[in-house]
């Protein structure tokens, strides 16, 4: 814009001595005045070094309470969204605790099952046979005092 | 150009006249937005609140059934007879299946299903979809297949290692019994849905399957849960503990199983009980059957049948010990008083019962029972009577259910006093015309063990809930049916049966012990006669002073006597048991002589029902009962008695000691003072050893030292 000022005529200069300019005259070979043709810029050189900020106390205040009351928002709505939110991660915690927990009590029910699988008297008597251990005969079992029960319960692993 | 430039020169015009012109044009739309945000938050919200909160509760609230599993059924010991277990099942979308062949070959090589079934299934599952959508209706079924359900580990582990997207896996609980065939008459069976069908399971299905709860589920997008609700709490099925001792059920078995298969025999039973608190501690039934199987044409159509609960048979001579139980109890007759029992053959009208061996002349009471003599019996029946002597069967418990909580359980056959015939006082003194469970003959010798009392078979110790409290199984109050002393007695008497009788195979080394063989003949229905098979039974106890443990062993449908197929079951289960069960010994370990000759052991109630019996009233005369201090010729004319007689007949330089072992304190004195002997009594009870042994030439004078315990 700045240059198409320089390069044309401008519309409020002066009109020449013959009175007729080139935009209002008969002339139809000059230039049509373009649209805002009137507004131009230009720069003006401020200094405003030495211009300084007027002390606003109560402007300031304004702002800060603004400012913590935003604040005070925000955190309102934190707090009420916050429990929600919460609520939900612990939700998702839960129930990936719980399946974790499920999960776990079936490998224990198989683990118990798988043990009581190699622990049946069946698999330990093939287990016996090729180890080539037999029943103890009668008089080769000792009892233990048998009044303390931990004498039973030596016969009993004894026998297991 | 020119008039838009125009334009534009008098909005700047109109905006220096009216400032706030555009803030309230931008203040208009903005509420004009808002209002559109609200009018259609309405209309969400308000309007069709009902629609979109159908679908979202559709998408995001799940009604979850939770399962309870089902309770485990363990051993007094704690180990594992049933448990559930989730097992993988494998289920295809055959719509969403790329290569219907290839997979049919991939999942029957994974699975072991036939290719050729699963292919046709898959092809008319998507048969039906098409045609479905071609004739615009709605097809039968999802297009869901299962393809095996409830499969093993192994087999779940090799498909998923495949990585088919197209194959889904889903868990079911499944019932496994991990001992297999052990104790699986008692544990039973459930069936596809895990409904019991058959022994405990069936019984105490509802306490074991428990009651499955709801959850209510709300989920993200994803099908993450994030809230839920328990609208029915799951209540998981009751654990339960049995009495049964794994280890002892085992023995049982394998001893029953061999017996069985040794003597050929069509069925048989074991049941092995503690006395005093009626707990079962094993309980075996023959033949077998593997539970984790389900049931197949190869399978023995008795397989399944629990024979020691619901099959009843005609005991035998085991019955005996009910006769001579209610013979102390109700007459004078003691175990030293004689029996007349002829030449060995009675006649009742037209029906002839004769001894299995040749005639025994006159045996004393306890010799009755150790020999097992019919007619002995018979004489004892007819001398307690008939009113008494049904009264006394009703007291062991004979002819009604035990209560344990199997189903099916036989409550055995004792007709009632006014449809007996004239002969059936003889046959029921013997074990005939009555039928028993071989649990009842357990039951019944339970109470000359325990001391006179009626103990009610416990076969639950305990039920508990996971993570709940410990429920202790009730325990009944037992009747009282015999008197102590009459209890001890009886066990003396039997005692004899074992050291002297037709029980020789039930000695047990280290360990005293007492019991009565039976052996009854099998009636024919067909041809309305006995035959020559045999229920083969021995009931026992041991030791004998206190007895631990009573043991029943039936074989059923063998040709050899119950002392000889069934007493040596019960030697090696009584063995067994009282070594688990820490019960110190009460004789030397002194193994005893095989038993050289089976007709020792020949018991066989012989009763001839081919034509009707006659009136009891031409029975002869019953032998008049000798008093309770015996003579010394009366004495003499004893079976054993000769037998000493004999023996001093073999002395050389003296008398030779007679044998005294397993006899009481007044016989052997008795029998000494009738040999002119002299003896020196150590302790009470029955004669465990002599010195010097017996046979040994004695110096005048010479004492018999007797040990008695």
């Amino acid at each position: 814009m700045a240059t198409r000022a320089i390069s044309f005529k401008r519309a409020d200069q002066p009109v020449a001595a013959g009175g007729e300019t080139w935009t209002s005259g008969p002339d139809a070979r000059k230039l049509r005045p373009l649209p805002s043709e009137d507004v131009y810029f230009f720069t003006k050189k401020i200094d405003n070094s030495r211009v300084v900020r007027e002390a606003d106390p109560a402007g300031h205040r304004r702002a800060v309470q603004a400012g913590l009351k935003g604040f005070a928002v925000a955190g309102l709505l934190i707090l009420l969204l916050m429990p929600r939110a919460l609520e939900m991660v612990a939700g998702y915690r839960i129930h990936s605790l719980a399946a974790d927990h499920a999960r776990l009590v079936n490998q224990k029910a198989a683990i118990a099952l798988e043990e009581a699988q190699l622990e049946s008297p069946q698999r330990l008597q093939v287990l016996a046979g090729q180890l080539r251990l037999v029943n103890p005969d009668p008089k080769h079992v000792v009892m233990l005092n048998s009044a303390k029960p931990d004498s039973a319960l030596a016969m009993m692993n004894v026998g297991r | 150009m020119l008039a838009w430039g125009r334009r534009a020169k008098d909005e700047r015009i109109r905006e220096r006249a009216h400032p706030g012109a555009r803030l309230f044009l931008l203040g208009a739309g903005a509420l004009l937005w808002a209002i559109l945000i609200l009018c259609r938050l309405v209309q969400l919200q308000v309007v069709s609140h009902k629609t979109y909160k159908e679908q979202a509760d559709h998408q995001q609230n799940h009604i979850l059934r939770v399962d309870a599993p089902r309770g485990s059924v363990l051993d007094r010991e704690g180990h594992v007879l049933a448990m559930s277990v989730p097992a993988d099942s494998v289920a295809i979308d055959p719509l969403l299946v790329p290569d219907r062949p290839l997979a049919a070959s991939i999942l029957s090589r994974a699975l072991g299903v036939d290719r050729e079934e699963l292919l046709g299934r898959m092809d008319a599952a998507v048969e039906e979809q098409r045609s479905a959508r071609e004739q615009k209706r709605k097809p039968k079924g999802t297009g869901f297949l299962w393809v095996k359900r409830k499969i093993a580990p192994g087999e779940a582990e090799a498909l998923r290692s495949l990585k088919l997207d197209w194959v889904e896996f889903r868990k079911e609980p499944h019932r496994y019994y991990p001992d297999g065939q052990l104790a699986s008459h008692v544990v039973g069976t459930v069936d596809f849905q895990e409904r019991g069908n058959l022994g405990l399971e069936q019984r105490m299905d509802r306490d074991l399957n428990g009651r499955a709860g709801k959850v209510s589920m709300l989920t993200d997008v994803t099908g993450r849960p994030i809230e839920s609700t328990v609208s029915a709490v799951a209540e998981p099925g009751q654990s339960i503990t049995l009495s049964i001792d794994e280890s002892i059920q085992f023995v049982a078995e394998r001893e029953l199983k061999a017996a069985c298969e040794l003597y050929h025999a069509s069925s048989g039973s074991t049941v092995v009980m503690d006395p005093h608190s009626g707990e079962i501690l094993a309980m075996a039934s023959y033949p077998i059957f593997d539970p984790n199987q389900p049931p197949s044409s190869d399978e023995a159509p008795s397989a399944r049948f629990d024979h020691p609960v619901s099959v009843a048979f005609e005991p035998g001579s085991v019955f005996k010990i009910v006769t001579v139980s209610a013979a102390l109890e109700t007459t004078s007759l003691r175990p030293e008083s004689l029996i007349n029992c002829g030449n060995g053959t009675i006649r009742l009208g037209s029906r002839v019962i004769h001894e299995a061996h040749h005639g025994y002349g006159t045996l004393a009471v306890a010799d009755v029972l150790a020999k097992s003599s019919n007619i002995g019996a018979i004489q004892i029946g007819l001398k307690v009577g008939d009113k008494n002597l049904l009264d006394y069967v009703h007291k062991f418990g004979f002819g009604r259910t035990t209560g344990i909580p199997l189903p099916a359980e036989s409550s055995g056959m004792i007709r009632d006093l006014k449809h007996w015939g004239k002969t059936s006082i003889a046959s029921v003194a013997m074990g005939h015309e009555v039928s028993t469970t071989a649990l009842q003959l357990a039951q019944a010798c339970s109470v000359i063990a325990n001391g006179g009392v009626l103990v009610k078979p416990r076969l639950i110790l305990k039920r508990q809930r996971p993570g709940g409290k410990v429920e202790n199984e009730p325990v009944s109050a037992p009747e009282r049916v015999l008197k102590a002393e009459t209890a001890i007695t009886m066990r003396q008497m039997m005692e004899g049966v074992v050291l002297r009788g037709t029980g020789k195979g039930a000695r047990l080394a280290g360990y005293t012990s007492g019991g009565k063989t039976g052996s009854a003949q099998i009636f024919d229905l067909e041809t309305k006669h006995y035959t020559h098979m045999y229920n083969g039974s021995f009931v026992g106890f041991a030791p004998v002073t206190n007895p631990a443990v009573v043991i029943a062993v039936t074989l059923n449908g063998v040709h050899m006597f119950g002392g000889v197929v069934a007493a040596p079951v019960f030697k090696t289960v009584a063995t067994e048991t009282l070594r688990l069960l820490a019960v110190p010994k009460d004789i030397p370990e002194v193994e005893p002589p095989p038993l050289a000759n089976p007709e020792e052991a020949n018991d066989v109630a012989i009763a001839d029902m081919s034509t009707p019996p006659e009136d009891l009233e031409q029975l002869p005369a019953p032998p008049t009962v000798a008093p309770k201090t015996a003579s010394a010729p009366a004495q003499a004319a004893s079976p054993s008695t000769v037998a000493v007689a004999g023996a001093s007949s073999v002395a050389v330089a003296g008398p030779a000691a007679p044998s005294f072992e397993g006899k009481t304190v007044r016989a052997v004195i008795e029998q000494s003072m009738a040999m002119g002997v002299q003896v020196e009594v150590v302790g009470s009870g029955i004669a465990r050893q002599q010195a010097p042994p017996p046979g040994s030439p004695l110096n005048p004078g010479e004492k018999v030292k007797v040990l008695f315990r």
